[in-house]
């Protein structure tokens, strides 16, 4: 399986200073004697982990959360260290961290640079007052500016900002000038979410999608399409449905994850992959320690992929990137021609002009991406064999 | 054998969960039928082949040998009857077989609705009541409140009432007096020709029919020959026998007994229940009353979503009808669904308990049409024509007049939802009221009602305004004038023929909102626009759309993210195994349900 990406490592340090009340990932609120036992139990999983990767070296490491930033830099920088210490870093590996504007301050972020950590993501979500509280954020857009300045002045030469769009109250044109503000600060990529609303959020239990006061379908689509122009003119080149970068700046822990790569995992609710077994970790932190403890992995599910179902997770993934899909690795997996095996999916997804064939990818169009659910679906539709 | 005055025939009736199924397991322990080994609670209910929804739709009897306090030996035999109005007419003849009830009362919750619907079905059927109150072992018991209550508001006597505790088997000797004291002994007359009662029939694999009789006049032997006095059948008798743990053959069936026959009957609906069975030789005069030739009066049809299951679904509708009467079905075809059968049952209920059945016991995935009842059509050319199909509806032109069932509905309830009931049946285009009192505080209110109006979703909502307290009967009366009319549901263009339905010409437009509204809300949106509409003719009179989706994808979509996303589109895809195909537009199998349900949800 020499032609897959990664391996990679994911690290989920499930805490955050608030609850924000969009949010849908796996997250509670701060406890400090909690992080303390935390960060000793990841610890003991990461060595317990040691062997999983068989001698192969990390590709990325990546820090997500919750709001990992908020963590103590001496504790990141531990578990950085440890995790080179047990798998060893490529050259030139990428070394994420998730972060809070507010959360930082020089001090740390010169700390975390000269750890190792050499990728920032900063959840800026918007620089308008009244959408960031809104969204239940506590830092202001001066906090994400000087945030950027900070990490700069640190040596982080690969900042990306998370921007979300299609909020409550916002019209295309203060979307517009949200995004304006973003690329004001010259990120070296960019994320543009459009607001999902999770059922069992806050918000997803107060609004319902394309209704006052959240703007209409037409509205949001107006957003995307003067988006996409701007991101374009600015530099940044989309490579997946909501992520965009400067050429050699995208994220390439993710990217091995839309290619079907391996990753490790570690942490409450962190999911694996490796080699067609995907597997999540309890989200709870006290059932995750107390099962570490007791000396077993700390399960919530273990998922061992049919050929049929990993060649659908690489359709579903593939059609959400720029890359597209690689013919290649599906017929690795299948052992036949994908041409063939999805043939009437493929066609529908040319007919519906959703995407092209490349001599070696399927590549989805620009309507493709914003239509990527339905398009994987139609390749399920022609999935050989009984699922 | 015991002799007639040494038998009791009795059923026992309860308001739901008040514990007529552990009395009835104590009953059976207490005289020693089952071998503690070999005993299982919920020991009847778990005789039955098919339970659906806790709602048994057969009978049930075995007999309870006892040994009284007066030292004489009883043979005291229990009924079981189903519980619901589609099946009042097997409940009535189960009842006709006894000479009184149990009518169990928790005493933690008093009496209830069912207490009460129940206690007038025995009153209609001149039993014998004997209150039970149960649970007293209930911290929460109050006896002497349900004492009172049971006096008061049943009008029977609550004072004498056995206080019992059928889970703990506290006095269930006092329930056994109380059927020996209590109860008259069966009458009847051995000499006299034969009249049996038939009150169910099942159906068992290896010997055919088995019929559950009630002897009335004369002596009933294996060898003899016997005739159905209605169906007019004739066969030879095989075994006969009473029913202990299990059936037990026994030389002869006397007049007051009850137990059962096995005559080669194929199927159980070559029986009739109420029907009267007597000897080939030497018929009865006449048959016992109170038989009534049960028809169909709701159509439906079934269509499996998967059109291969075609032959399934037949196969699975020749095993049920083996022992269900009163289901029959015929092929029908559809356009936009295919092959299925056109079926008929006995009212809303049945037709869910069949549809339950097939979908669960034979795994089959099915989309039922709207229910329908028989209407008559005069044509102008003479000829009168009997539809309960909307595919089979004759050009409006050629119609004459039309005519369809009604119904007396019975209708008894507390006094103080009156006024809504009432609003209720006016607003299903009831006549001719009548109302009468027959305790105080209760009333029996007796609409005309069409029965089309009844069929759909009319028992919800009645219970719904009396909450719980109604209680409904019905009884068919005939054929009236009606405006009827038939609504045809298009999807962009093409007419759904399976969601077309025949209505009475008011009732169109608000069917039509319903169904088009529905359709809008289940149909999923699709890259194109969908129009929805609803038609009498060429005339639309309710639309709607579909807008198309013109984004379709999730914002986010990382490593924690891709199980549940895999996982969504798998379900994505077995649900699209259940859409039918209208045009170009996929319509899940829970749009075709939703048009079928009634607006109280929402
Ligand atoms: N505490 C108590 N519970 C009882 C008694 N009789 C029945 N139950 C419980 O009440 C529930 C309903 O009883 P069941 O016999 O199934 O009621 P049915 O619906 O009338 O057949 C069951 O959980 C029984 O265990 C009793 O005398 N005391
Ligand atoms: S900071 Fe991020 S992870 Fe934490 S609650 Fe807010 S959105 Fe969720
Ligand atoms: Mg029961």
């Amino acid at each position: 399986m020499g032609r897959r990406p990664g391996p990679g490592l994911y690290i989920h340090l499930p805490f955050c200073p608030s609850l924000c009340p969009y949010c849908d990932f796996a997250t509670q609120k701060y406890r400090p004697g909690q992080a303390r036992e935390l960060i000793a139990g990841l610890a003991v999983h990461l060595r317990r982990l040691a062997g999983a990767l068989r001698g192969r070296r990390l590709e990325t490491i990546y820090f997500g959360g919750g709001t990992p930033s908020m963590w103590p830099a001496a504790a990141l920088a531990g578990l950085l260290e440890l995790a080179v210490d047990l798998w060893g870093l490529a050259p030139g590996g990428e070394v994420s961290l998730e972060a809070n504007p507010g959360t930082l301050s020089r001090g740390k972020l010169k700390a975390l640079r000269a750890a190792g950590f050499n990728r920032l993501s900063l959840g800026a979500q918007s620089f308008d007052p009244g959408r960031l509280a809104a969204l239940g954020r506590r830092h202001s857009a001066d906090d994400t500016r000087r945030a950027v300045d900070q990490a700069r002045a640190a040596g982080f030469d690969n900042l990306n900002l998370d921007i979300i769009y299609g909020l409550p109250g916002q019209d295309p044109a203060a979307a517009a000038r949200d995004l304006a503000r973003a690329l004001a600060l010259e990120p070296e990529h960019l994320s543009l979410y459009e607001l999902t609303l999770g059922p069992e959020t806050p918000f997803g239990r107060r609004y319902s999608q394309g209704r006052e006061p959240l703007p209409s379908e037409d509205q949001v689509l107006a957003m995307e399409d003067a988006a996409l122009a701007a991101l374009a003119a600015a530099g940044l080149e989309r490579y997946e449905v909501s992520n965009f970068a400067r050429p050699g700046f995208q994220c390439r822990h993710n990217q091995s994850t839309w290619r079907g790569g391996d990753y490790l995992a570690a942490g409450p609710g962190a999911h694996g992959h490796l080699d067609g077994r995907r597997w999540a970790y309890l989200p709870q932190v006290g059932p995750y320690l107390a099962s570490l403890t007791q000396g077993r992995e700390p399960y919530q599910f273990v998922e061992d992929l049919t050929p049929q179902q990993r060649c659908l997770e690489l359709f579903m993934l593939g059609l959400r990137t720029t890359a597209g899909v690689e013919l290649a690795a599906v017929e690795e997996i299948l052992g036949r021609d994908p041409r063939q095996v999805y043939a009437p999916g493929i066609r529908r997804l040319q007919e519906l002009g959703w995407a092209r064939l490349t001599a070696t990818h399927l590549v989805p169009t620009t309507l493709g991406l914003r239509m990527a659910d339905a398009a994987s679906a139609q390749c399920l539709g022609s999935h050989i064999g009984r699922t | 054998m015991a002799d007639r005055e040494h038998t009791r025939n009795f059923s026992i009736i309860a308001h739901i969960d008040h514990g007529k199924s552990t009395l009835a397991d104590r009953l059976i322990q207490t005289c020693g039928v089952v071998g503690e080994r070999d005993f299982k609670d919920q020991y009847l209910d778990n005789l039955y082949l098919e339970r659906e929804r806790g709602i048994t739709i057969k009978s049930q009897a075995i007999t309870l040998p006892y040994r009284a306090a007066d030292g004489q030996e009883y043979e005291l035999n229990l009924i079981d009857t189903p519980g619901h109005v589609d099946f009042s007419y097997e409940v009535s003849r189960a009842l006709d077989s006894c000479e009184g009830v149990l009518l169990v009362v928790d005493a933690s919750q008093g009496v209830e609705a069912q207490t009460l619907a129940n206690l007038y079905l025995a009153l209609e059927n001149d039993l014998e009541i004997v209150p039970v109150i149960n649970k007293i072992d209930l911290v929460s018991a109050d006896v002497e409140a349900t004492r009172a209550q049971i006096t008061d508001d049943l009008g029977l006597d609550g004072d004498a009432a056995p206080a019992i505790s059928a889970k703990d088997g506290t006095n269930i000797e006092a329930v056994l007096e109380a059927v020996v004291n209590q109860l008259p002994p069966p009458g009847g007359d051995d000499q006299a020709p034969l009249k049996a009662l038939i009150f169910d029939a099942q159906y068992d694999p290896y010997r055919g029919t088995v019929i559950f009789v009630r002897i009335r006049d004369g002596v009933l032997r294996a060898g003899q020959s016997i005739r159905f006095m209605h169906g007019g059948a004739q066969y030879k008798v095989e075994e006969v026998g009473v029913f202990g743990a299990g059936r037990q053959p026994t030389p002869a069936l006397v007049a007051g007994q009850v137990g059962y026959v096995l005559a080669g009957v194929k199927r159980v609906s070559d029986t009739r229940v109420g029907d009267t069975i007597t000897h080939a030789d030497k018929p009865a005069a006449e048959p016992l009353p109170g038989f009534r030739d049960v028809k169909p009066v709701v159509f439906s049809s079934i269509y499996p979503v998967a059109t291969d299951d075609y032959q399934e679904l037949a196969e699975a509708l020749d095993k049920l009808s083996l022992n269900d009467a009163s289901l029959t079905y015929q092929k029908d075809t559809s356009q936009a669904l295919g092959f299925g059968f056109r079926c008929g049952f006995l009212g809303l209920l049945h037709l869910e308990v069949v549809q339950e059945r097939l979908e669960r016991e034979f795994g089959l995935s099915l989309i039922l049409t709207v229910p329908s009842v028989r209407y008559k059509l005069h044509l102008v050319d003479g000829q009168t024509l009997e539809v309960e199909n909307p595919a089979y509806y004759p050009d409006p032109a050629s119609i004459e007049r039309a005519e369809e069932p009604f119904i007396r509905a019975s209708i008894m309830m507390p006094e103080r939802y009156i006024g809504a009931v009432m609003q209720l049946c006016l607003d299903r285009r009831g006549t001719n009221s009548r109302m009468t009192y027959p305790s105080p505080g209760r009333v029996e209110l007796s609409f005309e009602l069409p029965l089309a109006e009844v069929i759909y979703d009319f028992y919800d909502k009645l219970k719904t305004v009396t909450q719980g307290y109604g209680s409904f009967d019905y009884e068919v009366i005939g054929y009236r004038d009606t405006d009827l009319v038939k609504l045809d549901i298009l999807v962009n263009g093409e007419k759904v023929d399976a969601l077309s339905s025949l209505v009475h010409r008011d009732s169109a437009r608000p069917r039509a909102l319903h169904a088009v509204k529905k359709l809008k809300d289940s149909i999923p949106r699709q890259q194109f626009k969908i129009a929805i509409q609803g038609a009498i003719g060429s005339t639309i009179i309710a639309r709607s759309n579909v807008s198309a989706f013109r984004k379709d994808v999730t914002a986010k979509c990382y490593g924690g993210d891709v199980s549940r996303k895999r996982k969504l589109l798998e379900k994505q895809k077995a649900g699209k195994k259940r859409m039918k195909l209208v045009g170009n537009v996929p319509i899940p199998q829970k749009a075709f349900l939703s048009v079928l349900q009634s607006d109280t949800d929402d």
